[in-house]
């Protein structure tokens, strides 16, 4: 099988490249998706996936069917990319695509362009290798990952899935884990700190006391590569009873962490802090807004995210862990680091809200990922389409238990 | 008239066309499966390839694909049609590598040529019919029903072949035949009447001799063990024993058969005794389950080992039997396994 696969997967190298540069070359902008969408569901027709579809988010799904079981395994990518100024400054056009040795640079090639094609080609390289299925494989392009908390990604499972009566048994992620198998990470959230005075210094005395009491903490908990909690310098507005102060903090979440709960010792902190100078009202309030995806349907987005992690024994891990070792590639069970605030997958969505185990695997760096000069290299997507295609086939694949091929030396 | 042979392989297409009777194929050649995207589009490629070649004077007539497993719902050849394809489909978990391509590549067959027979010719139809206390395992009885788990021979067509080839040698149809195929996947077979009657293939072609890259039979246990101690998962397991064992396993790296047959280095001298020792064990078990043996044959690609092999396995039997009783004669078979699924496809649509 694994000869079967290599040998057909030879053949997509050159297509499955050519698509991840125009992913790239496809401005695909955080909420403003549309152009990649477009291509990918293009794209998807074109090799052959049974069923194509946009969902009421915008999402793209493509599903190969089995041969009856309900079970399904979704390989999720994100058409979204952060704002390349986010970035900090780049030395190439962030949209050329442009192919370097081996190396593919561009918005979003680690995170994850790379890795969406990759799990695109993955279903084309399973039907090319005529490898049946039992389950079904749904791969799903999602959108509003970066600045909508995974909001394409809960309507997929919170709708699209069970009005298609697909059941999602396992998840795995195409994010940047330089072809390790991840299996969760920790959370962040953002909240508001307001402070209430009738006069204008009052609040400002107050939220000063406030903010330095977290940049201390700040200061002890932070390190250069991953950060703790970040603060922003106090803002005001006025208000009924005067004047208000709002500090906004963003703080990382860890797997016992609860993010109301934080928020509570949060304000308990501050209330404790502030009253030492001021008669002050205090209120700490997790952040949330409502953004307008691309189709123009409008989510109210909580800036939460929790850690999530796949019990390290769950049989997806092990499943996958044996298939790519079976198939020649070892891969190292890890989990992301995340150094930036504001970095994140869908894996909270997947595991915490709808118990679906996840792990990560994908071509891309997570170092590359939202930096300047993203790249993703291309024998890292060729392998990913192997590998992704036998954790699937362990997955939901028909065995292959004794049989080979009589041509085989 | 033109039949044309197919088989779907890992890497090709494989194709070849006759004319008539002609035991020699007028041309035969390959599609490259990686070059191409789909089955359908293989065998487009190919029977252009046949057009071409054979002209305009003539036509194909029959078409005859080789199916490497029918199980028990075809006996023999088997004229292709929409509920033979239905079937197939439900065999797929059976032979999950070959099936669906084959399956995709009959289809196309269908399509282009409407009005020609194309007809599926199985590898285990020859075992079909195998007797029960032959073809069943001494497991849970419901558990054999639900999971199909029955033994079956993967290289019927060379087998049947090779048998019924030995009325050339005058040797009767009666006879009982060790008819042994020398394969990448060994196989022997014990044939009575032209029926067999014992197989060293099981429920999958991972039983039996061990061949260039399977290991054959083995104990379950190691299995187990192996999940247990050395902590693999299925699929490590499977390529464990389909790809890195059997005469691999044994000399090191990948090896023909034939080469360990007539290898000198000391590896190849231990898989060689090693594999002529469970050939003899099987080769007992045969003799046992028809009550002696009149005639060997040998068939498969690498037919020719039959030098280095018949007279031995000859020898050794007959010691092993009682004292003046006649020896049997050993032959080799060398038709390729092409002529014969063409030649049964023949009779299928003649009868």
């Amino acid at each position: 099988m694994y000869d079967l696969l290599r040998g057909r997967n030879e053949g997509l190298k050159q297509d499955v490249t050519g698509f991840a540069q125009q992913l790239i070359r496809t401005p695909g902008l955080s909420l403003h998706e549309k152009a990649v969408a477009d291509r990918v569901e293009q794209e998807m027709r074109r090799v052959g996936y049974d069923e194509v579809f946009r969902d009421d988010a915008g999402n793209v799904v493509g599903v190969m069917l089995g041969r009856g079981s309900d079970e399904a395994v979704l390989l999720g990518g994100h058409l979204d990319t952060v704002e390349p100024s986010e970035a900090g400054p780049w030395e190439r056009d962030p949209w050329s695509g442009e192919l370097v040795g081996d190396r593919l640079f561009g918005l979003g090639a680690s995170d994850c362009k790379g890795g969406l094609a990759a799990q695109i080609y993955a279903g084309l390289l399973l039907k090319r290798a005529m490898l049946p299925l039992r389950g079904n494989l749904v791969v799903a392009a999602t959108v509003a990952e970066e600045s909508g908390r995974s909001a394409g990604l809960r309507t997929l499972l919170d709708r699209t899935m069970s009005e298609l009566s697909l059941r999602p048994v396992f998840a795995v992620l195409g994010e940047p884990t330089n072809l390790g198998l991840y299996y969760g990470h920790n959370g962040w959230f953002e909240m508001d700190i307001w402070v209430e005075a009738a006069e204008q210094p009052r609040a400002a005395r107050a939220a000063r006391v406030i903010y330095d009491q977290f940049a201390t903490a700040a200061g002890a908990l932070g390190s250069d590569e991953i950060e703790q909690i970040t603060l922003e310098e106090p803002r005001y507005v006025e208000s009924a009873q005067g004047c208000r102060a709002g500090i906004r903090m963003a703080r990382r979440l860890h797997p016992s962490e609860n993010a109301q709960q934080v928020a509570d010792q949060v304000k308990h902190t501050a209330v404790l802090a502030a009253q030492a100078v001021e008669p002050v009202a205090v209120e700490v309030a997790i952040c949330e807004e409502t953004k307008q995806l691309y189709n123009g349907r409008t989510t109210v987005v909580r800036h939460v995210t929790h850690a999530w992690e796949t019990d390290p024994f769950n049989s997806l891990l092990s499943r996958a862990k044996q298939a790519l070792e079976a198939g020649g590639c070892p891969a190292q069970p890890g989990k992301w680091r995340l150094g930036r605030m504001g970095m994140a997958t869908g894996g909270g969505v997947l595991v915490n809200d709808f118990k679906v185990p996840t792990i990560g695997y994908g071509p891309g760096c997570e170092e590359a990922a939202h930096a300047p000069n993203e790249f993703v290299t291309i024998p890292n997507i060729h392998q990913a389409v192997y590998g992704t295609a036998l954790i699937v086939h362990s997955l939901i694949g028909v065995p292959v238990y004794g049989w080979t091929f009589d041509d085989e030396i | 008239m033109i039949t044309v042979v197919l088989e779907v392989q890992r890497r090709a297409l494989r194709y070849a066309w006759y004319n008539g009777q002609a035991t020699r194929p007028l041309a035969a050649g390959q599609i490259d499966r990686v070059a191409v995207q789909t089955a359908e589009e293989a065998t487009s490629a190919m029977l252009s390839a046949v057009g071409e070649s054979i002209g305009q004077e003539q036509s194909v007539e029959l078409i005859a694909v080789r199916i490497p497993f029918g199980g028990k719902l075809f006996a023999g050849p088997t004229r292709v049609g929409p509920e033979v394809l239905a079937k197939l489909e439900d065999l797929v978990p059976h032979a999950p590598m070959h099936l669906p391509a084959t399956v995709s590549v009959l289809r196309a067959c269908l399509e282009a040529f409407p009005n020609v027979p194309v007809v599926a010719v199985f590898d285990t139809s020859f075992f079909a019919d195998l007797p029960n206390n032959e073809a069943l395992y001494a497991v849970d009885g419901e558990l054999a029903r639900s999971l199909d788990l029955r033994r079956f021979g993967y290289h019927g067509l060379l087998h049947q072949a090779a048998c019924a080839s030995l009325s050339a040698a005058r040797v009767p149809e009666s006879a009982r035949v060790l008819s042994i195929c020398l394969e990448p996947r060994p196989e022997l077979t014990a044939v009575v009447d032209g029926r067999p009657v014992m197989v060293t293939g099981g429920a999958t072609p991972l039983e039996g001799l061990p061949g260039e890259r399977l290991c054959g039979d083995i104990d379950p246990g190691i299995v187990l063990s192996l999940t247990q101690q050395s902590g693999l998962g299925l699929e490590q397991i499977n390529a464990l024993l389909t790809q890195e064992s059997g005469l691999r396993g044994l000399v090191g790296e990948n090896v023909k058969l034939s080469e360990v047959l007539t290898g000198k280095s000391a590896e190849s001298q231990l898989a060689a005794e090693l594999f002529k020792y469970r050939l003899l064990l099987a080769a007992g078990a045969g003799v046992a389950a028809m009550g002696g043996v009149d005639a060997i044959v040998f068939s498969g690609r690498y037919h020719a080992c039959a030098e280095a092999l018949g007279s031995w396995l000859v020898a050794k039997l007959a010691a092993a039997c009682r004292a003046g009783r006649q020896q049997p004669t050993w032959y080799s078979f060398a038709d390729p396994v092409e002529w014969v699924v063409a030649s049964q496809a023949r009779a299928a649509i003649a009868s």
